[in-house]
């Protein structure tokens, strides 16, 4: 072992009496040193941008209509008389993009000023603590503590219209000096930009630059060790040849070694000492590129000993880097163009038809006749394609909520996600009709206020829309067309009031909090809500013409998991994002027993005959439940990889796996009632008889970078949309066992065959 | 360089006991290297090479380039697999760990890495031999003043001569005290005072009964310290033994002669046996003569005739050649059969 450890040894002294060496560690303490005169300063969050308003169409139009003693009313008194003019002539369908910005302009010298919180009196009750502590300093506070109280006002006083601002948040300075102007952040926000800042830094100055660097570097060890009169001296030894190569191999890593952990330490210091950041992700992002790093000197020193010169070495370390990169890209092209866009996400049992839509958001109708997909709820002129559709499935991914059925009006309803405004064909939620007699176009387009995460129709056929920010019932026509109001590309809210939605529960009810998730009893119509751990029951109540949900019994079910809800007969399931799926009563809440499933559940769903409870994850493993008998059902038919799953009306169940095939089974036995199994394409065929066998076998360096994605998460899936709370939301899954187990395989068969090599050459 | 006039260093080996106990033995030892696109092509680096060298031994291996003398040492030390015959070192089959742990080499040319000093090239290369830190520390002073580089301990190799290096390469094979030294061309590069030097640690090492294994192409020094030689041609021994047997050219019991004869050069002429090598006339009546072999029967007699038939005789001499000498007819005389 000492002859080994000696090479390892005289490696780290070969290391550092290298004059690169020397120089990299002078550029990485001089990046380090200007990287610690970045810092963050407490700041207060002020005035008031475009994104700062829900809709400000809905603003306006509360501006219009407020009395004048309440504090909208009293907010708009304080507007100059011109806006006010402009304000009570306002229509939705008018040309408002002046009364807008005039708005805008005028909340922002009114948060200026020093007498707003006194003149806009808002109820105690409604000021956040943060807003009650700053009043309670009475005269005594600065500028820039009163423009925050009178932004913790204006917030209060228009609470269904200007967006919550955190208390504690910092602006980033560098050597003492702000960087930006107005721009704050808090500490969760500050977190996730640093994770993502080094996440790009890790990738493209480490993983890439530090990679090329250290190829280049460490290319002439091994060759070194092995030209005439070196090895020769070195086999006279009594030491094993292959131990001998390993040992010079690993030994071949202290340049790296010493480089990356300066480089990575320092930044871990730094930045959690000037930060409070203190990023396990970046301290474990050291190891995973150090083995990126032996997987491509492993290639290196290969060629070394065979070639015994370090620039073929180069040479084809790059070789290997571009078919990997070839084999690896050919795969995400083929998926990003064809294999995506045909794996299939939703069914929507339509009475005899069939509808399913790809994870691109395409619904697609199943032709008996020609046996193939075709698509229908085309968009229309409201389709954005190029780089506004890449940008919406890039922040998104799937685009709606549902679509679901609505078998009374023999109609599909969709929500589409709300996505920035400032992003391009970003914009509120909308929700879209498909009638089959129309051939299932897309007409509506009604606007909602808040972020929905469900979609349902009451026993009486209401549409209703649940999420965080309340529950809301649609009136009005919802099929006809309203068309977004939009401001340099902005969907700033509707043109038309033809039909909107409305808060379904009574005034006073307080927000929900995330981890959100709502589902509907069918048979009794109550709606169950399930915020941050808590069960609500929602009763549907006559109030005059409309039915208002007023809160029944809870349960606090003791957990911060984020969670799905279903209802088969009188049971409630509620699938908890760490697998453990809780039965209760659906009427009184109360716990039956719990159980076991998949984690991360997306879909969930119960029979409409009140028999069986279904869960989809999104690591497409099925869960059924069988109520009658109060046992899981298993079956080869839902074991596999299952994409999307539904209940038909008489409660069969469609099951969907990934080239838009579907088998509809008849439950309980699971006999097949029909199949859809369109022909692959070419495409498909090459994709799954070539191109994914290759990949599956080949090395993947380039996805380690998948795996310091994942040290940077704390989920091993992470929402698209960047909220993991809402599991409906597509998600990534960030596979590291396989790039580290295809990379460690390859690892140890190129240092395998390298030391055969070496053991049976003549030197 | 300062040969210490110490006692040998390693007591447990017997000085002069064990001294023909065989350390190395190759018997029929065949080495075909195979080289082209599919390997197709064979060279015969060895063919059917056997040896012995006993303990205690100078043994020098002499030969022409290529002649396969490195390949024979690489076989010994396991760098090379052989491809039939037996090579044994140590009584252990050749390549062998615990045979190698035995053994220092040096290697003709050979590379210490550029970012070491001579005392940490010696604590590499001790490590490397099983020592440790603490005992290749003791011992490395006393050897660099024996190669002379006592004062080049600390600075960095790439700065040595191509002799110092040679020197330090010396050190590092005996720094583990093994039993057998096989040196690769150990004077290469070295200047003539560096030699002797060289031959003096040489005679050191073997009174403290290391066997040596030298591969040279100076073949005076070979002579002057080695006890065994072996001819080697074209992969194949045309001599080993004993430098004087090998030097002795002449069938057994025959030597070459040379006469100063006086006297009418056509009755020298007609007495002279048919292994006359040259008549060469020195003077008017003065020949030089030269007899390739002639056993002692054979010189009394042509003493005897010579006298009878009036030829006087100045000088007699018995001539001896040297190993070059031998060396060069010996190789002369294979490439002849061979062409």
């Amino acid at each position: 072992m000492r002859a080994y450890l000696a090479v390892i040894k005289d490696s780290f002294r070969e290391a550092f009496s290298s004059k690169i060496l020397w120089v990299l560690i002078v550029m990485i303490a001089l990046f380090l040193v200007l990287l610690s005169g970045l810092s963050v300063a407490p700041a207060e969050r002020t005035g008031l941008d475009f994104p700062d308003v829900f809709d400000w169409p809905e603003l306006a139009t509360r501006l219009r209509d407020a009395e004048a003693d309440s504090p909208a009313g009293k907010l708009r008194g304080r507007f100059p008389s011109e806006l006010q003019d402009n304000l009570r002539k306002f229509k939705l369908d008018g040309e408002n993009r002046r009364v807008f910005r005039d708005l805008r302009r005028q909340l922002n010298e009114q948060l200026d000023s020093d007498d707003f919180a006194t003149a806009v009196v808002v109820p105690e009750d409604n000021l956040s603590d943060e807003a009650r502590e700053l009043v309670g300093q009475g005269e005594n506070m600065d500028s820039k503590t009163r423009q925050r109280l009178n932004r913790l006002v204006l917030e209060a006083a228009l609470p269904n219209d200007i967006r919550p601002s955190p208390g504690e948040v910092m602006t980033p300075t560098y050597i003492g000096f702000e960087i930006f102007d107005d721009f704050t952040l808090d500490q969760k926000q500050l977190t996730q930009v640093i994770n993502t800042a080094l996440q790009v830094f890790i990738f493209f100055f480490v993983s890439v630059m530090g990679t090329l660097i250290a190829i280049v570097v460490t290319a002439p060890i091994v060759p070194r060790m092995f030209e005439p009169g070196a090895i020769d001296l070195l086999l006279s030894k009594p030491v094993s040849r292959s131990l001998l190569f390993l040992s010079k191999f690993f030994g071949g890593c202290a340049f790296t070694i010493v480089n990356a952990a300066f480089l990575i330490g320092g930044m871990w210091l730094i930045i959690g000492i000037r930060f409070d950041v203190w990023s396990n992700g970046l301290l474990l992002s050291l190891p995973v590129y150090l083995f990126l790093f032996v997987l491509y000197y492993s290639v290196s020193a290969a060629t070394g000993v065979v070639f015994r010169g370090p620039i073929i070495s180069v040479v084809m370390v790059g070789l290997f880097w571009f078919v990997c990169f070839v084999v690896g890209t050919a795969k995400d092209t083929a998926e990003q163009f064809e294999i995506n866009g045909s794996r299939i996400h939703t069914i929507v049992p339509v009475d005899d038809a069939l509808l399913a839509s790809n994870s691109a958001g395409d619904l697609q109708i199943w032709s008996t006749e020609s046996e193939t997909w075709e698509r229908v709820f085309d968009p229309g002129s409201e389709r954005l394609g190029g780089v506004a559709a890449m940008a919406i499935r890039a922040q998104q991914g799937f685009p709606f909520l549902g679509p679901i059925y609505d078998r009374r009006k023999q109609r599909i309803i969709a929500i589409t996600k709300p996505t920035p405004v400032f992003m391009p064909g970003g914009g509120p939620s909308r929700m879209y009709i498909g009638r089959p007699d129309d051939n299932w176009s897309r007409r509506g387009g009604a606007m909602l206020r808040m972020s929905p995460r469900s979609i349902f129709l009451s026993p009486e056929g209401e549409i209703l829309a649940a999420g965080p920010a309340g529950l809301q019932r649609f009136t009005g026509d919802a099929e006809t067309p309203q068309r977004p109001f939009r401001v340099f590309g902005l969907d700033l809210g509707s043109r038309s009031d033809a039909g909107r939605f409305v808060e379904a529960t009574p005034e006073e009810m307080p927000r929900w909090n995330s981890p959100f998730a709502a589902t509907i009893d069918q048979n009794r119509g109550h709606v169950v809500i399930y915020s941050d751990g808590t069960l609500s029951l929602l009763s549907p109540e006559k109030n005059g013409d409309r039915v208002v949900y007023t809160p029944g019994a809870n349960r606090d079910l003791e957990t911060d998991e984020a969670a799905l809800m279903a209802v088969a007969g009188n049971t409630l399931l509620v699938a908890l994002a760490d697998g453990d799926y809780r039965l209760l009563d659906a009427t009184t809440l109360e716990a039956k027993t719990t159980l076991e499933g998949p984690e991360k559940p997306r879909w969930a769903a119960g029979s409409p005959d009140g028999r069986f409870l279904a869960v989809l994850s999104h690591g497409s493993s099925a869960w059924l439940y069988d109520v009658a008998n109060g046992q899981p059902v298993t079956n080869t038919a839902i074991s596999g990889e299952i994409r999307a799953m539904a209940f038909t009306d008489n409660s069969s169940l469609v099951v969907g796996d990934l080239f838009m095939r579907a088998t509809n089974y008849k439950l309980p036995d699971f006999s097949v009632e029909a199949s859809y199994d369109p022909p692959l394409s070419t495409l498909q065929s090459v994709y799954r008889y070539a191109l994914l066998p290759i990949y599956t076998v080949f090395p993947k360096p380039g996805e380690l970078n998948n795996v310091i994605t994942r040290l940077f998460q704390e989920d091993s899936t992470v929402a698209i949309s960047g909220n993991n709370d809402d599991l409906q939301a597509d998600q990534v899954e960030i596979d590291i066992q396989t790039p580290l187990i295809s990379n460690a395989i390859f690892l140890i068969i190129v240092l395998a065959l390298t030391c055969l090599y070496v053991s049976r050459k003549d030197f | 360089m300062t040969v210490p006039n110490t006692p040998p260093v390693n007591a447990a080996l017997p000085d002069t006991a064990g001294r023909h106990e065989p350390v190395i033995q190759v018997s029929d030892l065949q080495k075909t290297y195979r080289d082209g696109w599919f390997r197709r092509r064979k060279i015969q680096a060895l063919r059917k090479v056997s040896l012995e060298v006993g303990r205690g031994e100078i043994f020098g291996l002499l030969g022409p380039n290529g002649a396969g003398k490195t390949t024979l040492i690489k076989i010994l030390l396991g760098i090379v697999h052989k491809t039939a015959g037996e090579a044994r070192l140590l009584g252990q089959p050749a390549g062998r760990r615990i045979g190698r742990k035995r053994v220092g080499y040096l290697p003709e040319g050979h590379r210490i890495p550029r970012h070491l000093t001579g005392n940490t090239a010696l604590e590499y290369y001790g490590s490397l031999s099983g020592m440790s830190v603490a005992d290749t520390r003791r011992r490395r002073a006393e050897l660099l003043d024996m190669v002379g580089l006592s004062d080049w301990g600390r600075t960095v190799v790439t700065k040595y001569s191509k002799g110092m290096l040679q020197r330090l390469g010396l050190a590092q094979a005996m720094l583990h005290e093994p039993d057998v030294l096989v040196l690769d061309e150990p004077t290469d590069g070295v200047d003539p005072v560096g030699r002797s030097e060289i031959r003096q640690v040489l005679n050191v090492l073997k009174d403290r009964g290391k066997t040596i294994f030298l591969n040279s192409h100076l073949l005076q020094e070979i002579e002057l310290v080695c006890d065994q030689v072996a001819i080697l041609f074209q992969g194949e021994v045309l001599k080993v033994g004993p430098v004087e047997e090998v030097t002795d050219l002449t069938e057994a019991g025959s030597s070459e002669i040379t006469l100063e004869l006086e006297g009418d050069g056509e009755t020298i002429a007609g007495l002279l046996p048919e292994t006359v090598g040259s008549r060469d006339q020195t003077g008017e009546t003065r020949w030089r003569v030269t007899i390739a072999s002639l056993n002692q029967d054979g010189i009394d007699s042509l003493v005897d005739q010579l006298r009878t038939a009036g030829i006087s005789i100045a000088t007699i001499t018995r001539q001896k050649l040297t190993l070059e000498e031998a060396f060069l007819r010996l190789v002369r005389g294979a490439s002849g059969d061979e062409s």
